[in-house]
């Protein structure tokens, strides 16, 4: 790709992440439905959750299926402060961030010196031992099956619900942006690079030097720091947490947000919580149905777009810029 | 005393069924190096043909069992026309395999549930009947009958694959793909036969375990397919003895748990036991090495 062609393109980009924030800030004004705000929320937490997921999954290599354990704990450890404690709510989110990265690392530590299949159990083995150990939790310290409940809810001020709701989507918004720009940092950083590296060619990277425990090790608590904070917010969103949220469906639908958003590119995970959770809206009423959909989908995804439908989008902004240059090029040939 | 017998029985019973799911795991990950997620939902599959032959149509269990292999078989080779064909060979096609049958298995699961409904159906008995031994034991005959049957198809299977051309094939495609290419094996004829195998196995598994629970429903398939990853985890990815001896131990270790813990601590009690033990052997029992591992 010649230099001019990736200034068009460079600048197409920021047109478009401007478009689309616009967007995402103005659809509260539009829609002006408590309904939607309620999805809109619920899409920007699951993109928090999938971006910090994709970190590891899809730059770092990390197969971890740990994930949603590690956000419903963030979510337990906030709710255990609230009720317990009297913590305030941003406090817990804190507290459920720091309990998440300790956890990541209870779990990292013996299995991210193992590859591939080995990390896939043993990060399923934890997701399940947790699962277990809340619906076991005979003595109700964890509200068992049920869960915790009645613990603070989010309150930033506003009449009515649709105003509350939307002043809650901002923040969720505003959480959804830094920690793309937290995500987008440490893929450009040289630990990123390290990454990729490791992910195309891991005996030449492992003969550069590269430090690969060590750094998956730190942007695994990256990513689990990121993911106990949205499950914080979550939890005082809802206000309830509980094992259901461990289901295997839940876990399923996520991983279906990244695989057909685009596993491994930066914007796939927010574009496909934002098609899979309005499909799921849309199927509500077939049950059955949708999860069969979304693992289909994820299937034909896998063969037919492995990079998710990010890459036609991505390649039609292309060939735009390669328009626009073209007709620019006709008016106003670029100086040598 | 008696105690300790309730322990060893119950342990052989679910060992038996283990090694099963396990080599069905093994034979898969043996042969084209990934783990194929859709033998969950192929083991419930087979437990619900068995359900139609013998239960709805009332032919004989072995009908049922035979039945099973061959249907989910089919459905094994069917998987992974759609789901692995087109990806082997991929760069980072382990990971897109693991997602992709992943999501087959849902598929399949979900069809199950729409077909046979998301209730427990009622399995019936191979043999009935039972032995009391002492106090605490009683051996059911259908116990004893899904260990006689697990046993007969690991000795078939290892005739297989160490007597005839095709084992033999499968095996060498396992240990060298590109070598036994260069020597006459059409690799992907042998990629479909193992699966087909593997998704027997896991189908007979499947019957199996549903006469011992007397009953099945669509989701059973998961909890035994992390069952089963644990043994071929635990056994070394790959290894067919290994596999062997994990799924009696990893049996005998959730009967004493259930035992002596109560059943809800099993699986918690498994992964335990599997984290301690990659963290000490990370290549199993078999111990496969460093470089292996991937």
């Amino acid at each position: 790709m010649s230099a001019p062609t990736s200034r068009t393109s460079a600048m197409l980009d920021r047109v478009l992440i401007g478009l689309a924030l616009a967007i995402a800030v103005l659809a509260p004004l539009v829609l002006h439905s408590a309904y939607w705000l309620r999805v809109l929320i619920l899409i920007c937490i699951f993109a928090i959750v999938n971006q910090a997921w994709n970190l590891i999954i899809g730059y770092a290599g990390i197969w971890s299926f740990a994930q949603l354990a590690l956000f419903v704990m963030g979510g337990y450890t906030t709710a255990l402060m609230s009720l317990n404690l009297g913590w305030s709510p941003w406090l817990g989110c804190i507290a459920g961030a720091v309990v998440a990265t300790l956890a990541s690392m209870v779990i990292g530590i013996p299995s991210l010196r193992l590859k591939g299949a080995y990390v896939f159990l043993l990060t399923l083995a934890f997701h399940e031992i947790f699962r277990n150990l809340f619906i076991l939790d005979t003595d109700q310290r964890f509200g068992g099956q049920y869960g915790l409940q009645r613990f603070e809810k989010w309150n930033f001020g506003g009449e009515g619900s649709v105003e509350k709701l939307t002043r809650t989507y901002y923040v969720a918004l505003a959480l959804l942006i830094v920690a793309s720009l937290v995500i987008w940092r440490i893929i450009h950083s040289p630990m990123g690079l390290a990454f990729r590296s490791l992910r195309d060619s891991e005996a030449y990277a492992l003969s550069r030097g590269v430090p690969e425990y060590r750094f998956k090790l730190l942007v695994y608590a990256i990513s689990a720091f990121i993911t106990g904070f949205a499950g914080a917010f979550y939890a005082h969103y809802l206000g309830s947490i509980s094992p259901t949220n461990l289901d295997f469906n839940i876990l399923m639908t996520q991983m279906a947000m990244i695989v057909i958003g685009g596993w491994g590119t930066f914007f796939g995970p927010i574009l496909g919580t934002i098609v899979v959770k309005l499909a799921d809206e849309q199927l509500r009423d077939f049950e059955q149905l949708r999860t069969l959909i979304f693992g289909a989908a994820m299937v034909a995804t896998v063969i037919f777009l492995p990079k998710g439908l990010v890459a036609p989008l991505a390649a039609l902004k292309n060939r735009l810029a390669a328009a626009i240059d073209a007709r620019r090029g006709d008016a106003d040939p670029p100086a040598a | 005393m008696s105690q300790i017998s309730l322990v060893i029985y119950q342990g052989l019973v679910l060992g038996a069924i283990y090694a099963l799911m396990a080599l069905a795991f093994t034979l898969v990950y043996g042969a084209l190096r990934f783990l194929n997620l859709s033998l969950g939902a192929l083991f419930t599959l087979g437990a619900y043909v068995a359900f139609v032959i013998s239960g709805q149509l009332g032919l004989p269990a072995i009908a049922g069992i035979v039945g099973a292999f061959v249907l989910v078989g089919l459905a094994g080779v069917g998987v992974y026309q759609i789901a692995v064909r087109p990806l082997v060979g991929r760069p980072g096609w382990e990971i897109a395999s693991i997602i992709s049958t992943l999501g087959v298995g849902i598929v399949i699961q979900q069809l199950i549930q729409l077909v046979w409904g998301p209730r427990n159906q009622a399995m019936p008995e191979i043999v009935s009947g039972n032995l009391r031994v002492g106090d605490v034991l009683v051996i059911q005959y259908q116990r004893v009958a899904v260990v006689l049957v697990s046993l007969v198809v690991m000795t078939a299977l290892w005739f297989f694959l160490t007597r005839s051309r095709h084992g033999l094939a499968i095996r060498a495609v396992a240990q060298n793909r590109d070598a036994a290419y260069l020597n006459g094996a059409s690799v992907n004829r042998i990629f479909m036969l193992v699966m087909a195998l593997g998704s027997g196995l896991a189908a007979v598994a499947g019957v199996l375990l549903s006469t011992v629970l007397i009953s099945l429903n669509p989701t059973v398939g998961l909890s035994y397919a992390l069952r089963g990853l644990v043994v071929t985890i635990f056994g070394g990815l790959g290894s067919i003895t290994g596999t062997l001896a994990a799924a009696f131990i990893i049996g005998l270790f959730e009967a004493f748990v259930s035992v002596y813990l109560g059943e809800g601590w099993k699986l918690p009690a498994l992964f335990l036991f599997l984290i301690v033990v990659l963290v000490i052997r990370p290549g199993g029992l078999a111990g496969v090495s460093a470089e292996e591992r991937t």
